[in-house]
């Protein structure tokens, strides 16, 4: 039982480790998202949403939208993973208690027989 | 009297499965960010914040995904009877508003640089927040309503009900007049609309997604299941 509680420990460690490195790489790798955008001979349009205007072309105004949406779905997985494995943890332990509770009263109706 | 205790724990295909899913996911998640920010081109009239489009359409995927996990699996709960279809139908359910709810908010961020506006009443959007409403409620319902099987019914209409919003939302660009673009992918798309690098991209965005999806349902279902064994027992012990 131990050991199954410490593999999902190690899990959900590796399931927020992943989540925590894919964020930083999508803030790393952000940066270089500029000099592509200045390099025109990169920007090829295509038919999605040519109806919209886009009323600012300016690559540094939209770029805070882009780390918030990042940002947000990030934090969004982080929490839900870390409520996850807090739940997970405490329904471990309740396990663990009806358990014990199971072997007392048994141990104990043995006894008195 | 404690009645007999037997929980039932992961079978070892289950973990074996869901770790090549995680190992999966985190493989493919490294690759979509290689391919977002420094493989595909930028696009010509939304600029950088298009970008956005490779994590909220396979948002958008897998909230369409949950839907039919939650209302297939309520149905053949309502059926057969059945807890553990109740049991996947919740998981599903629950997995599936954290995604809506991401969904939503992306939608949200994207929409003001795009649109000019945070929020606008199209239809797609209207309809996509009265879903998120709809499997809100029914997770609100399972938690405060009533339990045991009662309560897995009632949760089964309410999933049923909403999965009848499931089409609307998919049709609603082409039903109505939306500021939603016309459909880039599917069955129902314009052939060539979306360059095949971006194409190429938003592909593997998917999978990732849909690794991370399959991982985080598998372990909401044990751990419902094991929530499910723990109420029974109190329940006996009275």
């Amino acid at each position: 039982m131990r050991f199954i509680i410490r593999l999902d420990k190690i899990r959900i460690i590796l399931t927020i480790s992943i989540l925590l490195i894919a964020s930083i790489m999508s803030a790393v790798w952000a940066k270089p998202v500029l000099a592509t955008y200045e390099n025109s001979e990169e920007i090829i349009g295509s038919r999605y949403m040519d109806h919209m205007k886009q009323e600012n072309r300016e690559p540094e105004a939209n770029l805070p939208f882009l780390f918030a949406v990042y940002t947000i779905t990030w934090a969004g997985f982080f929490a839900y993973i870390f409520m996850l494995s807090r739940r997970q943890r405490d329904i471990n332990l309740e396990i663990e208690y009806l358990k014990s509770k199971h072997t007392e009263i048994e141990s104990k109706s043995q006894s008195n027989e | 009297m404690i009645p007999d205790i037997e929980f039932r724990s992961y079978g070892r295909w289950t973990r074996y499965f869901q770790d090549f899913v995680l190992v999966g996911s985190a493989i493919f998640m490294i690759l979509t960010m290689y391919m977002v920010f420094l493989w595909v081109p930028t696009e010509s009239n939304l600029g950088v914040s298009q970008r956005i489009f490779y994590f909220h359409v396979p948002l958008a995927w897998i909230g369409m995904v949950s839907i039919i996990i939650v209302s297939v699996s309520s149905a053949i709960h309502l059926i057969t009877g059945r807890e553990k279809w109740d049991h996947l139908a919740y998981a599903g359910a629950e997995v599936g508003v954290v995604f809506f709810t991401l969904l939503l908010a992306t939608g949200v961020m994207w929409s003001k640089p795009v649109w000019g506006v945070w929020w606008t009443w199209d239809a797609k959007l209207t309809t996509t927040l009265i879903l998120w409403f709809i499997y809100v409620s029914y997770i609100m319902l399972r938690a405060y309503g009533p339990k045991g099987s009662q309560g897995a019914r009632y949760g089964a209409i309410i999933a049923l009900i909403g999965a009848i919003d499931m089409p609307i939302i998919y049709m609603a660009t082409v039903w109505w007049r939306t500021a939603h673009p016309e459909m880039n992918i599917g069955p129902l798309a314009e052939s060539d609309s979306l360059d095949s690098r971006m194409q190429i991209t938003l592909l593997i965005s998917l999978i990732s997604f849909t690794f991370l999806y399959v991982y985080v349902l598998i372990q909401r279902f044990y751990l419902r299941r094991s929530e499910g064994e723990v109420d029974e027992i109190y329940y006996k012990i009275g």
